[in-house]
């Protein structure tokens, strides 16, 4: 049963028409869509835009997939987490707070919870599975003419954070992923290694605090 | 399990890594949770984590949905979307077919009047009837805390229009950056999401509220901890709630 809790009620003041390129042009019948920053877009769908929410499904489709992907490894069950993850959106943009996180950051929690919340339902996390991350590579630039600049920052941005990975050690990127991509806790990280409870606590945290130091 | 008076400061900056991906066991993120409403420096160096862990999906291998994808999307949403059309429009059609079924139950004419009037006082004087007899619907709602949150209040005060409601909630600790607050409107044990919320560094927050009924004919009021965006049932501890 859907509720609706409108931006003008809940969430509207967390909505800074400063950062729009064009404020002026924020609500006219023509405006591009392609110009509006995340915030203003997840205003649009809050009040029923469809072309909004389209928008913000072409600027974030890859990066959603990529993360439900990197947990379900499995295909079929990514693009269903995707299609509820974009669903949620159009029900929840009105909760979306502007303040507390980015768009895509919003967008890729929702992810991971939901996609590890799926793993948990159906009990199908093996006891050892390692991911590879996505290794570095000079990739092209993304073949996105409809927003060449969001596929650029999203590049640059997976540039950055894999670099950062691969100064890890093999087992800091190895615990990483399964407490990242899995869900685990250190118990069951250990367990699924086995290996000692404060050593897999050692390498995580070892493994944040480099990237602490790289990312931020 | 420690307890967050024998667990030193150290102890907990040290589990703030790990509290930011959400790795800890149970016990220590009870612990950590407890401690960061009364530590800005924790806090401080947890948002620090946070930005590492909200980075973390760029190194993920990237893969790309299938072309339809986006068509299935708008299909979904647009099916949802008629779906609840045909429910709001579903009392008119009984209605028009009380007032069809007596009508032709007599000849047309004269009749045809008189009938629909019958019905139409009946229905008022049964409604009148019902009102002076119903008792009044409380306007304010205190919810209690758990154990989970001993320190949080909260209020649920309605409006003129009974499906409008404010929720404000004091004394609930801030929440790392992968949880919220949801509020649940629970009537005959279906629970139905009033709202996602995060509170200030001081642990308040007012919200309002749109039910798709009366707030005072649920039974009862709950507010869980869930993920990021919320969840579509609760799965998180309860940290107030509110019985009939």
């Amino acid at each position: 049963m859907a509720l609706s809790q409108t931006v003008d009620d809940f969430r509207w003041p967390a909505v800074e028409y400063g950062r729009m390129k064009n404020p002026a042009r924020a609500f006219t019948p023509h405006v591009n869509l392609k110009e509006l920053e995340d915030p203003v877009l997840m205003a649009q769908i809050a009040h029923g835009q469809e072309a909004a929410l389209s928008e913000l499904y072409d600027r974030y489709c890859r990066l959603v997939m990529s993360v439900a992907y990197g947990v379900t490894h499995n295909r079929e069950t990514a693009e269903e987490v995707t299609l509820d993850i974009f669903t949620r959106v159009w029900q929840k943009a009105g909760s979306y707070d502007a303040t507390q996180a980015q768009v895509s950051t919003w967008l890729t929690r929702m992810t991971r919870n939901r996609a590890i919340d799926r793993l948990r339902r159906e009990a199908v996390r093996p006891a050892k599975y390692s991911i590879s991350w996505a290794e570095i590579t000079v990739e092209p630039v993304l073949d996105d003419a409809n927003n060449p600049e969001m596929a650029v920052q999203q590049q640059m941005e997976q540039q950055r954070v894999r670099t950062a990975i691969a100064s890890l050690t093999d087992v800091q990127r190895e615990a990483l992923a399964l407490a990242y991509f899995q869900g685990y806790s250190h118990s069951e990280i250990a367990q699924a290694l086995n290996e000692p409870l404060g050593t897999i606590k050692g390498r995580i945290r070892g493994a944040m605090l480099k990237l602490r130091d790289l990312l931020v | 399990m420690a307890t967050i008076q024998e667990t030193n400061h150290s102890d907990i900056i040290a589990l703030l890594p790990a509290y930011a991906i959400n790795s800890l066991d149970a016990g220590e993120t009870e612990i950590v949770t407890r401690h960061l409403p009364n530590c800005p420096e924790c806090r401080a160096e947890l948002a620090h984590f946070a930005v590492v862990v909200d980075a973390l999906p760029y190194a993920a291998p990237e893969a790309i949905p299938a072309p339809d994808l986006k068509a299935r999307l708008f299909e979904q949403i647009q099916t949802a979307s008629a779906k609840e059309t045909a429910v709001t429009t579903s009392p008119l059609s009984w209605w028009q077919r009380i007032t069809a079924g007596a009508s032709g139950l007599f000849n047309p004419g004269r009749w045809q009047l008189a009938t629909v009037l019958a019905v139409l006082l009946l229905l008022v004087g049964s409604f009148a009837l019902w009102q002076l007899l119903k008792p009044a619907a409380p306007d304010q709602f205190i919810l209690t805390p758990t154990a989970a949150a001993p320190h949080a209040q909260g209020v649920m005060e309605v409006g003129s229009n009974s499906q409008k409601a404010t929720l404000t909630v004091t004394g609930l600790p801030p929440l790392s950056a992968e949880n919220q607050y949801q509020l649940w409107l629970i009537q005959d044990g279906v629970r139905v999401s009033g709202g996602v919320f995060s509170v200030e560094a001081d642990g308040s927050q007012t919200i309002s509220i749109h039910a798709p009924q009366p707030i005072p004919d649920y039974g009862a009021f709950g507010i869980t901890i869930e993920p990021a965006g919320g969840s579509p049932g609760p799965t998180g501890e309860r940290v107030l709630g509110y019985n009939l």
